[in-house]
């Protein structure tokens, strides 16, 4: 139990370091890597990525953040769990729904881009790619707090643990559908994916009873590994790659320039589904099962073996943490699909550009508004404001992308811009990030 | 306007990157900054404790006086253990052995000879050289009586045997009898006897009751004119004046008699044999009684003897000394002894026993001459009894009463006792006793111990228990209440009193008492606080005493005497926790 204890909050703290992917770049006609939030993009110029550098990106959202755990007092901080914070202020912080914490990490091994004729453009790219997501039940929070979960039965969800690592080896085409209708662009991108380790753990069911008939405790799971061990002593470990986890996915996008008159030149849509797929894990699968219970109703030697009781509710309690171990074949890992439609205004000979997009992305649903401003040609900023979703966040995106040789992009939104010394986010997790740096072959 | 693009693209960049290094450090959620003590539940716990059902004394006393503590008939308590049995082997009624001195007695043979025929003068023989003797030889010869006495003594007959009245011979025990014919004239026919030996004056035997053994067994020239004949004995018959009880020996005065005839048939002979036969052609009878041993004796027995086995109380001395001669005191009043006695013995035994009791294997008390009667067996079986000793016996089925006061012997627990065994026979009763048989007697003692409470009475108990890890970390930030109710059926004043202690038993908490009234249901409500200054993180155990006072009345303890628990552990304001 300790060990799962410590792998939630371990990655409950390593995602907090998320920011998520920039959809900054969205808006900007010439931006070079788009083409990953909607296939049917294409940037202006030919280009290939360098290992890691070409493209990192990182997107979490949470709806949670360090001030609902930690509570500044004078010149110390409390935990929430401490005398000193009242339950009727911890609780009035607890999200509606339960707490959790998303991320996505993406990185290309190896990606590039070329015009084919006049209409087409291809991309390939060999990625990897990591999810996860954290969530804890409220209830089992206002019960550690006040000691009743405010369920009748004292019965609730404890919380669950998903992650996925895959590989994905993607080609992507888009194409000018000029000849059919005169803005359209539509693309496609398909992806084999190969699963490296994957994980899907959930606690479904926490009962505790506090009595001074009866103590009892139950707690009831299931969870299923990939490439990932587990030995009740050791832990977990990584078992290593193997090929026989294999998947699929698809991204479709398209896009419809309308041109206009006046001050706005041209409205851009776009709309865009991408991971539309999953993989079936076959490495090393395991499947773990909990469904324990201990019940106490007093000693009943106390005088005289009293010792041997209390041994054996030690074990008893032990025992609510076996995990049954079995083989499993196979699992299904259901990838967590992306939705962007937006709709970009563009002004000034596509200097000036203002927009709005509706995303859904690593589970939540943002709506994100957004202007960019390219002096130069080959010059994007932008700055946007998410109002809807997890957080209400504040981003920024920078561009350089000359024809040639070597260009970079870096965007990232933040919802909490406050953050202590390990920069975790006080408000709210919800961040993003994205980096590259790019070789151009442009002419 | 150109130039100046460049310049804003510049800013921004400055903006982005100052806003993604710097953004806004909030060292007031630094973590080391946070105070790591949690309170979990943040309301007070309730945790059952003892919920259990009646703790009659088997719980008081605790596993090592439990396993001892016997619930009786009469609803009391007692201590009872049952020791090991001891061996008693009589190995002088097995050196009692007939076999030796009838040897000599066995080694007599009686021989006998008739007359049968005188050979012809002259037969006739014919072309083949043979005769036919019908015309010349008798059909019927009839014999006269022959008698023989036997007049010997058998000394050193065991000097255990003070009257004899039987003797039981083995299975093996026979007479051996030989009829034959030396250098019989006949090469064909048949001569067959009826013959007939009286031997009723000194064996017995189912094959012929009436004491004559008859003999009709035809000579013929298939079985060489001579036949054995094997004739089983069971009993060797005494007269009443045969055993000489002053001198130990046996009077063998027999007398053997002889007599019949024989019948000749078809008979022939041929020249070769009719040359080489004598004149006098004759019946000769050889007797040899083998293995005459004897297996049982009936008679009257003088025997006695005495012997001496100890038995030791191995656990029950050594757990029960512990509490019983120090902790706890009690009235053992009328202990009982009760003894197992399995013999295999054929005579009737009595017997006298001293009991002697022992602590670091000095006897201390004893009780002497208790009379009792051993079972009585079966040749070949054994026979069981139960004597109950005590002062008041009372009288259950299966068992016989011996009236014994074991209040000195039984005032402690004893490390062993010795057992004293005076066994006599009865002389004047007649029994069977089988030779060679190995006799022993198998005593197990089984001392019963009755528990009374009294002035006396007093308890002091001390059960150290090992706290789980963890715990002490617990108590360093919580106050533990014991609340609930203890209902104690004991006619006794009980005071139980909880500490927790470390691994040195130095106290880490304040010693929380509770006085239990007799007979009643006590409201309990015991604060376990933290000693000032006192590192509970060292918490190894708990200390948990129980203190009684004695009763004014003298009773037994009784299995209704019970505890019974409701108890549960509150902590006020849930779990503090530091980590």
């Amino acid at each position: 139990m300790k060990r799962i204890v410590s792998t939630f909050l371990l990655l409950t703290i390593l995602t907090g370091w998320a920011s998520a992917q920039s959809r900054g770049s969205y808006f900007f006609e010439n931006s070079l890597l788009r083409s990953k939030l909607n296939p049917a993009f294409a940037p202006k110029t030919n280009y290939a990525t360098p290992p890691i550098l070409g493209n990192l990106s990182f997107d979490a959202a949470s709806n949670i953040g360090l001030r609902n755990f930690i509570y500044p007092q004078d010149e110390n901080n409390v935990l929430f769990l401490n005398d000193n914070v009242p339950a009727e202020t911890f609780l009035s912080q607890l999200p509606r729904k339960d707490p959790y914490v998303r991320e996505r990490l993406e990185s290309d091994l190896f990606g590039a881009g070329m015009r084919i004729g006049q209409d087409g453009y291809a991309t390939l790219a060999i990625s990897l790619v990591e999810y996860g997501s954290v969530s804890l039940s409220n209830d089992l929070l206002r019960f550690l707090k006040t000691g009743s979960a405010g369920t009748s039965a004292d019965v609730f969800g404890g919380g669950s643990l998903r992650m996925a690592a895959y590989a994905a080896i993607s080609a992507g085409y888009s194409h000018d559908l000029h000849a059919l209708v005169e803005g359209l662009r539509a693309g496609v991108r398909l992806k084999i994916l190969t699963g490296v380790a994957a994980a899907d753990l959930r606690i479904d069911q926490i009962g505790l009873k506090f009595g001074e008939e009866q103590l009892s405790a139950s707690i009831r799971g299931n969870g299923s590994l990939s490439g990932i061990g587990y030995d009740p002593e050791g832990g977990f470990s990584f078992k290593g790659i193997s090929p026989l986890s294999i998947g699929a996915a698809i991204d479709l996008g398209a896009s419809y320039q309308l041109p206009l008159e006046g001050r706005v030149e041209s409205l851009e849509l776009s709309a865009s589904v991408c991971d539309l797929g999953a993989i079936r894990y076959r490495n090393s699968s395991t499947a773990l099962g909990i469904d324990n219970s201990f019940s106490f109703t007093g000693f009943h030697h106390i005088i005289g073996g009293l010792d041997e009781e209390i041994d054996q509710m030690i074990d008893d309690i032990g025992g609510l943490t076996h995990i049954n171990i079995s083989e499993k074949e196979h699992f299904r890992y259901a990838l967590s699909p992306s939705i962007h439609i937006g709709a970009t205004a563009r002004m000034f000979h596509d200097k000036l550009n203002a927009g709005l997009l509706y995303y859904h992305a690593v589970g939540s649903s943002n709506l994100m508004a957004a202007c960019g401003y390219s002096p130069l040609d080959w010059i994007n900023l932008g700055v946007n404001w998410t109002f809807l979703g997890p957080a209400n966040r504040l981003g920024f995106y920078v561009e350089c992308i000359p024809v040639k040789y070597a260009g970079f992009f870096f965007g990232m939104e933040r919802a909490s811009w406050r953050r202590n010394s390990y920069h975790l986010p006080v408000r709210n997790a919800t961040d993003s990030f994205s980096f590259g740096i790019n070789i151009l072959f442009g002419k | 306007m150109k130039t100046q693009h460049p310049a804003i693209g510049w800013a921004f960049l400055l903006v982005a990157w100052i806003a993604t290094s710097v953004s806004c450090v909030d060292h007031k959620y630094d973590f080391d900054r946070t105070d790591r003590s949690v309170n979990l539940t943040g309301q007070t716990i309730a945790i059952p404790l003892g919920q259990t059902g009646p703790l009659t004394a088997e719980a008081l006393f605790g596993e090592k006086v439990s396993e001892y503590l016997a619930p009786q008939s009469d609803g009391s308590y007692a201590l009872q253990y049952t020791a090991n049995p001891v061996n008693i082997s009589l190995d002088e009624l097995k050196k009692i052995d007939g076999a030796a001195p009838f040897a000599r007695f066995c080694d007599l043979p009686l021989n006998y000879d008739f007359s049968l025929f005188s050979k012809p003068a002259n037969p006739a023989f014919d072309a083949q050289g043979q005769a036919d003797l019908t015309g010349y030889l008798p059909k019927k010869i009839q014999f006269e009586s022959v008698s023989r006495s036997i007049s010997t003594v058998v000394p050193n007959i065991p000097k255990e045997i003070c009257g004899l009245k039987s003797i039981t011979l083995t299975k093996n025990s026979r007479i051996e009898l030989t009829l034959s014919i030396p250098n019989c004239l006949l090469v064909d026919g048949t001569i067959t006897p009826d013959l007939r030996l009286d031997l009723s004056s000194i064996f017995e035997s189912s094959d012929f009751p009436d004491g004559v053994i008859k003999i009709n067994t035809p000579l013929d020239s298939k079985n060489g004119y001579s036949v054995n004949v094997t004739i089983p004995v069971q009993r060797f018959a005494l007269k009443p004046d045969s055993f000489n009880a002053a001198d130990h020996s046996l009077n063998v005065n027999a007398a053997f008699k002889f007599d019949g005839n024989c019948t000749i048939s078809q008979p022939r002979t041929d020249r070769t044999r009719y040359e080489k036969a004598p004149k006098d052609i004759q019946l000769a009878v050889t007797i040899i009684m083998r293995d005459i041993a004897i297996q049982e004796v009936e008679g009257s027995f003088d025997y006695s003897r005495t012997s001496q086995v100890s038995f030791t109380l191995g656990d029950f001395s050594s757990r029960l000394s512990e509490k019983f001669n120090g902790d706890v005191t009690f009235d053992f009043d009328d202990p009982t002894i009760l003894l197992d006695i399995v013999s295999n013995i054929t005579i009737p035994i009595s017997a006298k026993l001293d009991l002697s009791a022992r602590q670091n294997r000095v006897t201390y008390a004893q009780v002497k001459n208790i009379p009792i009667e051993l079972p009585l067996a079966q040749p070949g079986a054994s026979a069981s009894k139960r004597i109950r000793m005590s002062k008041n016996p009372g009288q259950n089925p299966g068992e016989e009463a011996i009236r014994a006061d074991f209040s000195q012997l039984l005032s402690r627990i004893p490390d062993d006792m010795l057992i004293s065994a005076q066994v006599a026979t009865m002389s004047n009763k007649t029994a069977v006793l089988r030779l060679g048989e190995t006799y022993r007697l198998s005593l197990t003692p089984q001392v019963i111990i009755p528990l009374n409470l009294g002035p006396s009475t007093r308890i002091a108990l001390r059960d150290t228990l090992e706290m789980p890890e963890k715990l002490g970390e617990l108590l360093n930030e919580n106050t533990f209440q014991l609340v609930g109710n203890i209902s104690n059926r004991f006619p006794l004043e009980l005071s139980v009193s909880l500490v927790m202690v470390d691994a040195d038993g130095m106290p880490l908490t304040e010693t929380v008492s509770q006085v239990l009234g007799a007979g009643t249901t006590n409201d309990v409500t015991l604060t376990l606080a933290k000693l000032p200054g006192a590192d509970t993180g060292r918490l190894t155990s708990a200390v948990l005493s129980f203190e009684v006072k004695g009763t004014a009345e003298k009773r037994p303890i009784r299995t209704d005497d019970t505890i019974e628990a409701n108890l549960s552990l509150l902590v006020p304001g849930g779990f503090h926790y530091t980590f």
